[in-house]
């Protein structure tokens, strides 16, 4: 840069921010937080439980894809105890206090998923690009049809995972339930399917919820109960705002894993409970925080409700296994 | 007009003559899928929508310097139209009830006067709405979300947001069946976006609406005519008062800091990234400085205890009209936020939060120390305050309902 330059650039520069400039207030500065997102590593722990429901035989070699693969469908579905999840249905004893509710919204994203071989070893799933439901890093599973009292859903429904997984005898399945992290917080005005829908945004904290499982409970003569939403995404994030990166990094990243041992993709369906998921809540009154449980650490709905899921409220790291998806 | 172009055309010079010379590293964000807006870059500024923006009329009031610009965004004057027309268009709301100047009423620069916001439902927001005058220069979004760093990106939450519901849409295609029959709509998409096939987006709505909300410069006030060197433009009473708001003794301006009173402004001259979130001891339910739900501020966000209380630095220009105040409009008057501030904290005496003593919390900022302030001073700091409207801005035909008959 010549002389000549600088100076006028800094004439310049004064003349246009003055003279109104004074120094900032640094002594409340926020200090960037170095916490770390544990999104989106996969798990590849084995194990051992579980037997043996698939009899093909393998060629490939070990978590290798290929585009010769055989197509794999995992097929996915929703129950509230005993009965099957419905926008058209109302469901009776549910939680502490023996709520009776009506269904609003059943919709979560799935990744990583992993077929679990005889042998104990994870292989990796190859989604199938479809444009609307699955994108090579997620796909999105919508339960909800749009009827009944799923007044803000839609018709269009998804209850299946289509991808391929090398041949291989398999007796289990492997997945998360949330959106990669390297995924979960661009811009989704311009993400392709299926995270442009923007009933899964989470814009405030610059996201996506991962499930969104939403109930309205009646009224048992009380007074209207408030509704009870169930947005579990990644929160306590922290960005680059000078590099203009809104989110680099999620203190507590809120994905778990749903490992099913014996799972035979065949025959068996994934079926998540409702029931399970706020056995220990009361869907009556909102003990504090938003109506239901939008991930707060201090939420009285998800103390109880983020242990089923596997996840420690506090740190929104794994603790524990899952006990809401099951094999059916 | 003349000068506004002489304005931009300098600091594109300047910028250029950064670039030049500019020693700091380019950008090793980590890429974020998705066609995330690529972060901003002055170096690349200056070429790419500095040069596009020429044409663009700014009409930057006296001494301001433009704002950052997304690179994938240039400022268009048809692209600032939709995003008028938009913003003032029922039909972004889920029950076409409600625009965004619904809570954004340009006659209380762009504020409803209300304590806090109602959104189409009916449903009482929380907070209160934002000032949006000079909102293209705030670093960071909304009350205390360090996580909303564009307009566009902002755009996504009153829209779409649950809790609460503010414009309450369904999703984005109950908003864009509503307008591709529109020939208006039709028209200004491909005007606004020339060279797409189909414009009417959900992308295009937001880049529009923070299009047209970067032009709502104010800056004309009695205040900036005093600066200008009128010096009859402020009263006796108002020199006194601006003489107490830049003082140590009452220290307003620490945090209502630059030209806009507020140390949460960016410009594209800036080198720096700056935005701070304050603890203004409004509360302490529990002596360890806790704010009532929903409103405890950043830590909503970071999740950090420190963080309770901390919300960011609303700007004063135009606050005579922007009434009442605070994040919870929990003050009607100016010369309440006055006593708030002497008093170093607020004491609450009945109602829910009863005992509440926000002078005793250990969060607040060291700023919020109390002052003594006499009837006289406060009328002038008062008066002060008053000297920061600008009367053109808040009926200024450019920027109001283009649906008005």
């Amino acid at each position: 840069m010549n002389s000549k330059m600088s100076i006028a650039a800094s004439v310049l520069a004064t003349a246009i921010v003055c003279p109104l400039v004074v120094f900032a207030c640094s002594s409340d500065d926020p200090a960037p937080a170095a916490k770390t997102d544990a999104g989106a590593s996969s798990s590849s722990s084995s194990s051992s439980s579980g037997g043996s429901s698939s009899s093909s035989s393998s060629s490939s070699s070990s978590g290798g894809a290929d585009a010769g693969d055989p197509a794999v469908t995992i097929n996915f579905g929703a129950k509230v105890g005993a009965e099957p999840w419905s926008c058209t249905k109302q469901y009776l004893d549910l939680g502490t206090t023996k709520a009776k509710v009506e269904p609003k919204d059943l919709r979560f994203y799935v990744h990583d998923v992993r077929m679990i071989r005889s042998d104990d070893q994870e292989v990796p799933v190859t989604l199938t690009v479809d444009g609307k439901w699955q994108s090579a890093d997620v796909a999105l599973i919508d339960l909800e049809d749009g009827t009944g009292s799923c007044t803000e859903g839609n018709p269009d429904v998804n209850a299946k995972i289509v991808g391929t997984a090398p041949k291989a005898t398999y007796k289990g399945l492997a997945f998360r339930i949330g959106v990669p992290f390297a995924k979960n917080h661009g811009n989704p005005t311009t993400a392709p399917a299926p995270l442009n829908l923007t009933q899964m945004l989470w814009s405030w904290q610059a996201g996506y919820r991962f499930m969104k499982i939403d109930t309205q409970p009646l009224d048992t003569g009380a007074g209207a109960p408030p509704p009870f939403f169930m947005h579990v995404g990644s929160t306590d994030c922290v960005g680059d705002p000078e590099k203009g990166v809104a989110v680099t990094s999620c203190g507590r990243p809120n994905r778990f894993e749903v490992r099913l041992p014996a799972f035979d993709a065949a025959t068996q369906k994934v079926v998540f409970d409702y029931a399970a998921l706020v056995a220990g809540a009361d869907l009556l009154v909102n003990g504090g925080g938003p109506p239901g449980c939008m991930s707060g650490t201090t939420d009285p709905e998800c103390t109880p409700t983020f242990p089923k899921m596997g996840l420690d409220v506090t740190s929104g790291a794994p603790s524990g296994a899952q006990g809401i998806f099951k094999a059916e | 007009m003349k000068r506004a172009h002489a304005v931009l055309a300098a600091s594109v010079a300047v910028l250029g003559a950064f670039a030049a010379c500019s020693s700091e590293p380019s950008s090793t964000a980590p890429s974020v899928d998705g066609g995330a807006p690529p972060p901003y870059d002055a170096s690349t500024d200056a070429t790419t929508p500095a040069d596009a923006e020429v044409s663009f009329d700014w009409d930057f009031p006296p001494d301001f310097p433009p704002p950052r610009v997304p690179a994938d965004n240039p400022m268009s004057a048809v692209k600032a139209q939709l995003g008028r027309r938009l913003f003032y268009d029922k039909r972004m709301s889920g029950n076409q009830t409600q625009s965004c100047a619904g809570c954004h009423d340009i006659t209380k620069s762009f504020t409803d006067g209300r304590a806090t916001a109602r959104g189409s439902t009916g449903q009482a927001h929380p907070r209160a709405a934002m000032n949006l005058a000079n909102v293209g220069y705030m670093s960071a979004l909304g009350w205390a979300n360090p996580l909303l760093l564009t307009l566009e990106q902002q755009a996504l939450v009153p829209m779409f947001g649950d809790n609460p519901v503010e414009l309450g849409l369904k999703d984005s295609e109950q908003l864009l069946a509503r307008l591709r029959p529109d020939p208006v709509y039709v028209d200004l998409f491909a005007r606004a976006f020339p060279g797409v096939a189909d414009p009417i987006t959900l992308e295009n709505v937001t880049k529009a609406l923070a299009c047209f909300e970067r032009t709502l410069l104010s800056g004309r006030s009695a205040y900036d005519r005093y600066l200008a060197g009128d010096a009859n433009a402020l009263t006796a009473s108002q020199k006194r008062g601006r003489e107490m708001f830049f003082s140590e003794r009452f220290e307003c301006y620490h945090c209502h800091a630059g030209f806009l009173f507020s140390d949460s402004t960016m410009t594209r001259l800036s080198k720096f990234y700056e935005v701070a979130f304050h603890n203004t001891a409004l509360y302490d339910l529990d002596g360890k400085g806790a704010y009532p739900e929903p409103n405890r501020g950043l830590l909503e966000i970071t999740g950090k205890p420190a963080d309770m209380g901390r919300f960011r630095v609303p700007t004063l220009r135009n606050v005579a009209v922007t009434a009442p105040y605070f994040h919870d409009g929990s003050a009607a008057t100016l010369s309440d936020v006055l006593d708030h501030y002497a008093a170093g904290g607020r004491t609450i005496t009945s109602g829910p939060y009863a005992g509440s003593d926000g002078s005793k919390s250990p969060l607040k900022s060291s700023l919020v120390r109390g002052f003594t302030l006499d009837p006289q001073e406060k009328a002038d700091l008062v008066a002060f305050l008053e000297s920061l409207t600008d009367e053109g801005f808040l009926k200024d035909p450019r920027f109001g309902d283009p649906f008005a008959p």
